[in-house]
Parts: structure tokens; sequence; C-alpha cells
């Protein structure tokens, strides 16, 4: 029942996308990766010298052929994270570009003025844009506007763990913008708030700190690919309105002793 | 000549192109991008670009990312 999710040109074998950062271990993430089967994970570039760090990590992901979304962490400006995106796409050949530009170390929440001026010169780079955003309805509409075929408004801080924290705001998104391509990305921290995005009509979820720092996290990212399948199941399905009153499962007609006083 | 390779002051000897330095850094033939004062420069262009005094060279290759 569960048609998988077309990107682009790309169809998905999961509506799961998975970090790559904060595993205990190489291992760990490679079995995390093999229990998720995850649609897209996520890479980022750092400065490489000749020690090849970066070369030894691609090499562990490449046996896994899971496309990639590089992501453009840690910028602060749209400058930064343009050319961040640019060399992304040359070292991944694709044109896929998880564009996250913070505007507060706090909270690590986006900077959405930011966001439009980067995103408006990388679609006219020929980029497909991923915009780690607020779940801001305005922004929102600014970014489709500008083209963007994808959101990625935020469940709650980076990292939280806190599930989300406005589901009227992410509700509103899907209801706004039938047609575009939805993601929570952040703030999940059990496969629950994953099956409610999913339940909410979203398309996908992207997590990372969940599952690599979850007591075992090939089982957590197991957990979470069977949730968002349900929740995507469910949605689908119908999910029931919820009334103020009780409504009797089992009918009443034929009852013994109905309606003897 | 100073070149600042990925935050670091480094000297060589002048004249210099891109392609040199990331040679003599030892990534040539690695999996990596590069930018020049802030600027993306794409693999093709290494050899033709002439490095100044005092460039600020980053290079850069796949690393773990949420």
């Amino acid at each position: 029942m569960t048609k998988p999710l077309t990107i682009g040109d790309s169809i998905l074998k999961s509506r799961l996308f998975l970090g790559t950062a904060g595993y205990p271990s190489p291992q760990a993430l490679g079995e995390s990766i093999e229990a998720a089967r995850p649609g897209l994970i996520t890479v980022s570039l750092r400065r490489e010298s000749k020690a090849g760090k970066g070369q030894n990590f691609w090499n562990i992901l490449k046996s896994f052929d899971v496309p990639i979304l590089p992501n453009t962490a840690g910028c602060h400006t749209p400058e930064e994270a343009i050319t961040t995106a640019e060399m992304a796409r040359e070292v991944f050949e694709t044109s896929r570009i998880k564009l996250e530009i913070i505007g507060d170390q706090y909270t690590i929440q986006p900077d959405p003025f930011g966001l439009v001026e980067a995103t408006e010169a990388l679609l006219k780079k020929g980029f497909e844009v991923y915009p780690y955003m607020t779940d801001d309805l305005v922004l929102a509409e600014r970014l489709v506007d500008l083209g963007c075929k994808i959101l990625m408004p935020w469940g709650a801080p980076i990292g939280s763990g806190r599930g989300l924290n406005n589901p009227y705001a992410l509700k509103q998104l899907r209801e706004r913008f039938p047609n575009i391509t939805l993601v929570v990305d952040a703030g999940i921290g059990a496969p629950s708030h994953a099956a409610q995005v999913m339940e909410m009509g979203y398309d996908a979820v992207l997590l990372n700190t969940a599952v690599a720092k979850a007591g075992y996290p090939a089982e957590m990212a197991r957990a979470f690919a069977q949730s968002i399948e349900a929740g995507r199941a469910a949605w689908l399905a119908g999910i029931i309105a919820p009334q103020e009153n009780a409504t009797p499962s089992t009918p009443l007609i034929d009852k013994p002793f109905w309606h003897q006083q | 000549m100073n070149i600042i390779i990925n935050g670091q002051p480094k000297s060589f000897t002048a004249p210099l192109n891109l392609y040199d330095v990331l040679a003599q850094e030892e990534v040539i033939g690695m999996m990596i991008a590069v930018a020049r004062n802030g600027t993306f420069v794409p693999k093709d262009d290494y050899a033709h670009i002439a490095l100044e005094d005092g460039d600020d060279i980053e290079i850069v290759a796949p690393m773990q990312g949420g």
C-alpha cells in the first residue's frame, strides 16, 4: 500500500533518512545502516590532510549503495554554505544538498534569512535544495516560491530528542503544501515521535542522534524504520477523527436484557 | 610565499599553483574538494590557479554528518 518516495529522479527505498555522525564505532554505524535500510544517508565535509581520515570514512559508506545527502552543517553565512555546497557536489557527485545555516548557537536554530538567500543562489546553480528550516509558515512559502520542492522543518532543536515541539505548525505546513515533499528533520528522540510525524502525512523523517546515541544503535535503527513504515501506512489508511464522547464499538442491537427495567 | 592551508600558515616557494600545493600536501588522488579565499575551485582548474601570498586554501573530504 505504501508507495516509495520519489524525489527528483530518485526512487528512495525508505522514508527514513539517517545521519552518520556520533556512532560509538564505524561498526555500529554500518550495522545501523544495515538495520535501517534508509532512503538517504547524510554526510558532511571537514578539513582533510594527508592522513586521509575522510577517505577511510567514505570507504565504509560507499559499500552500502544508499544515496547520499550532503549537508552544510556548521555554516553560519550564506556564502559559507554556498561554497560548501559546491564542494559537496564535486566530492559526492550529487546536486542534492541539505542546506543548513545556523542562526543561533544555543539552539542551533536555522537562520531563516540566510536560508532564503542561499536557497535562491543554489537553485540558480542547479542544486536540489533540502532546506533545514524552522516550522515558520511564511518562511516555507518563501522557499516554495523560490522553487524548493522539498522542505525540512525541525521537530525540535538538533540532538535534543524532544520530539515535536509544535505539532500544530507542522500540521499547518502539511495542509498548506500538499504537493511539496515534507521531511521532519531534527529533534526526534523515540520511534513514537517518528510515527507521529508520518501519521500527519509527512513524506519522510531525518534523524541521527536518536539512533547513534541509543544503547543499541542498530536495534534502534530497526525500530525507527518500523515506526516510520507504520506511521505512513496509518496515514494512508485514514486515521479516525478524535471525538469528545464515547462510542461503543460493540453493537447494542439484540444485546440480552436490552431495555429490561 | 605564505599560504594558509586549512587554517594553518605554511611557507612555499613561489611561483606556485594550486595543484602544486595540493601535491605537496599529499592529497592529490584523494576524494577532496577545494576552496580558495572562500570560493570553490573545480578540480579541473587546480593547475591553472596561480596562488598569491596570503591565499587561504581549504581542503575538505567526506566526514560524518547528520
